[in-house]
């Protein structure tokens, strides 16, 4: 036999130790020096031809949008603007890496779950020091801006306004004769009506979507009982709250109004155009529907948006708050120019023109108003008014809604809920399951 | 590599004792400096620095705070998600290597008859190990074993009713990362392969003249002539299946799929990370991980001295 390198011992073993050794370097190497917060430099004036970047998530359609509104900005200003656009999924991760090594963008668009835990480590600028000069607070819904507050300092600003709803599919529903729920129904008429589509869509249709590992969904639940996901950086429900939850849509599955399992943990990744929506196999989608052109780009069908069931108007468990922001890096070099661009896109007419509803209701009241939408954003539009007239109720400020140990618990809640909709827990030993181990990151 | 030896201050001392080798040391030197730089910065400095952030608790944003073992006993007495990751790993480990070395195995041998084009095949074969570990093809994987994927409705071609997402139930849904691991088969079978041409073919010829089958031929000659072969495959698979990150993050939407079936090692180890803000207990989690790898790599090692027969014995 030859002598190669492979068959000799001696040779061999060597190879093989260098080989595990090099995937032990490639695992541990990562790393990253740490960073402390910077403060704002008050300049109150905007220099203009400056290079920036802005971070931002979501859909194509905001891309287009938002490169529409940055190429005003600039040919306005001068300079350029680069913008980075990533998947919901994927930003968070991202944006927390280009921080901790000081390479993040200039303005920072925020889920309204991250803004308190970003400005809690001093990553953002305290925009309030700008409100007397380059940045325009006037006009923005007072509300909005006030749960934006974390630790008495303006650290985000809102970009649109939003309240808690449900996307449904007319097209299919008028296939059949039917159409959405009503604004205000209750948990029966909602049950009895996503029986009634599956029946008549036949097997296969979906009336309704499980919303059961939903965070989002679940805290209007609990507010419908007077009670919220969190209370003071706890717990604000008990097992048996989460147990009625799960139980609604346990009936649904049961009933095959709602799908099963494990369609619903396939279809919970991969963006709104996996949804069951989207696929034409579900009658709807909870979500804050600020989205519903992103969804309407996806399907020829028509759709439209109501509000969540509730026991009553009184107890609708609904909210007006912002749930896309915008901040400023603290470490940007171009702080005002950054803080320019977030005013911009508040307060530019063209820009709040461009942008429609893609973040939600523009916060500038005044410009809100002259804004002519096109139909479906007209639609998203006319759910945020009503909700604010019929239905709507105080919210606090962003870091009581999110508490530190936010993100471990909306994957939980997430995981326990795909085993309860799966079966390998019951709706009993699921909610044990959930609150023991949301205690453990909220500690 | 012999460029290491020579320290550099001592090198002008000694000049006159070996002028031409000492002057090459230094020829070797500059020209490795690129890589030992790279060495040190990049993965040395990166190395050393997540040992020490091991120890703390660090979340990105704020400066880390020293904790001494907290991270490492939190991993191993209060983290019920660590031991599932560990679990997922160790179960994606022990049967996705041996399936998929198995699958290589049997590739390689067909090859290895002496059929027509056979640079054509190799080379075919090896084309999925190309895409193997892509994100397209985990997101091909999640269409083919969807609800109405391709493979519920081949099923449903041969009079098997299924809308059973094979992603979505934790029953089946390691299955399908297990299966994308056996289909990168082609890089351990261009091995084999190479292994079995470097077979002398005067013992089978020898084994044919006294009478041995083709089964008794295999595994009295072509498996323990193969054995080096074998070892070397089964221990850098190992390596790399204790590493699977891409395909359970894309399968299982990067939350560790239905019930967590898919919270492989190094994904929860990302979560950690990169979603819960908790950089030293990822890192350790990491050091964690390379005790694992370096033990059952030790142990595989143990193991050969029983099986693997090499030629210079």
């Amino acid at each position: 036999m030859n002598d190669s390198a492979l068959t000799s011992r001696r040779a061999f073993l060597g190879y093989g130790l260098a080989t595990a050794g090099l995937a032990a370097f490639t695992l541990a190497g990562c790393s990253s020096t740490p960073s402390s917060g910077a403060t704002p430099t008050a300049v109150a004036t905007a220099a203009g031809k400056v290079d920036l970047r802005t971070s931002a998530y979501g859909s194509a359609t905001r891309q287009a949008k938002l490169k529409q509104v940055y190429d005003l900005y600039t040919a306005k200003f001068g300079g350029t603007i680069n913008l980075e656009i990533l998947a919901n999924d994927q930003y968070t991760q991202k944006l927390s890496t280009e921080i901790a090594g000081g390479a993040a963008a200039d303005t920072i668009n925020l889920f309204d779950n991250i803004v308190a835990q970003f400005a809690s480590k001093n990553t953002l600028v305290d925009l309030g020091a700008y409100s007397s000069g380059i940045l325009d607070l006037k006009e923005i819904e007072k509300a909005s801006l006030s749960s934006g507050v974390i630790n008495g300092k303006q650290f985000a600003v809102p970009l649109g306004d939003n309240a808690y709803g449900a996307i449904y599919d007319e097209g299919a529903l008028e296939s059949i004769g039917m159409k959405a729920p009503k604004p205000g129904h209750t948990w029966d008429e909602f049950a009895t009506f996503a029986n009634d589509v599956a029946k008549k869509k036949g097997d296969g249709y979906y009336g309704t979507i499980d919303d059961s590992s939903d965070l989002n969904g679940f805290d209007v639940f609990l507010r419908q009982r007077g009670k919220t996901a969190f209370k003071g950086g706890k717990l604000g429900f008990v097992a048996k709250d989460l147990e009625d939850w799960y139980q609604i849509w346990a009936d649904l599955r049961k009933t095959k109004a709602a799908p099963p399992g494990d369609l619903t943990v396939q279809t919970a990744t991969g963006g709104f155009g996996n949804s069951l929506l989207v696929a034409g196999k579900a009658a709807n989608f909870f979500i804050f529907p600020n989205v519903l052109s992103a969804f309407q780009a996806l399907t020829k069908s028509t759709l439209s948006v109501t509000t969540m069931p509730m026991p009553s108007a009184a107890k609708s468990g609904l909210y007006i708050r912002a749930s896309n922001w915008v901040g400023v890096n603290a470490k940007s070099a171009h702080t005002p120019d950054a803080v320019n661009i977030v005013n911009f896109m508040l307060n530019d007419a063209d820009a709040v023109n461009i942008l429609q509803a893609e973040f939600g209701a523009a916060p500038n009241q005044k410009l809100r108003a002259g804004v002519t939408y096109n139909a479906t954003d007209q639609k998203f539009i006319d759910y945020v008014n009503l909700v604010a007239k019929d239905y709507a109720h105080p919210i606090g400020s962003l870091a009581d809604i999110f508490p530190t140990g936010f993100q471990q618990i909306l994957t939980a809640f997430q995981t326990v809920g795909h085993n309860v909709a799966i079966g390998t827990e019951t709706v009993s030993s699921g909610a044990d399951s959930f609150i023991s181990q949301a205690g453990g990151f909220l500690s | 590599m012999t460029g290491f030896a020579a320290p550099t201050a001592s090198a002008t001392s000694l000049a006159s004792a070996a002028p031409s080798r000492r002057r090459q040391g230094k020829w070797a030197l500059l020209f490795l400096s690129p890589w030992i730089v790279g060495l040190i910065l990049l993965t040395a400095g990166p190395l050393l620095a997540s040992l020490y952030l091991s120890f703390t608790k660090y979340d990105l944003l704020s400066d880390p705070v020293w904790t001494g073992f907290g991270n490492y006993i939190r991993m191993f007495t209060a983290d019920p998600l660590w031991w599932q990751s560990v679990r997922v790993t160790a179960i994606y480990v022990v049967i996705a290597v041996p399936l998929q070395l198995a699958l290589a195995l049997a590739l390689a041998l067909l090859l290895n008859r002496g059929i027509k084009g056979l640079g054509f095949w190799r080379a075919a074969f090896y084309v999925p190990s190309l895409f193997g570990s892509g994100v397209a093809v985990a997101i091909l994987w999640r269409e083919i074993f969807g609800s109405s994927g391709l493979l519920n409705q081949i099923l449903d071609l041969i009079g098997i009713h299924s809308t059973t997402s094979w992603i979505g139930d934790p029953t089946w849904s390691l299955g399908t990362l297990v299966l994308l691991r056996a289909w990168e088969f082609g890089s351990p079978m261009i091995i084999f392969l190479a292994g079995l041409r470097q077979i002398p073919q005067d013992l089978y010829e020898s084994a044919e003249i006294d009478g041995a089958g083709p089964v008794r031929r295999f595994f009295s000659i072509t498996l323990p002539m193969l054995s080096p072969i074998l070892f070397f495959n089964l221990v850098l698979q190992v390596i790399n299946a204790f590493q699977v990150f891409g395909s359970a993050f894309i399968i299982g939407g990067g939350t560790g799929g239905a019930g967590n079936s898919l919270l492989v090692y190094t994904l929860y180890l990302y979560q950690s990370a990169f979603g819960n803000f908790q950089m030293g207990y990822a890192a350790a989690m990491a050091w964690v991980l390379v005790v694992i790898i370096g033990i059952v790599t030790a142990v595989n090692f143990w193991f050969s001295r029983h099986w693997v027969q090499y030629a210079d014995d």
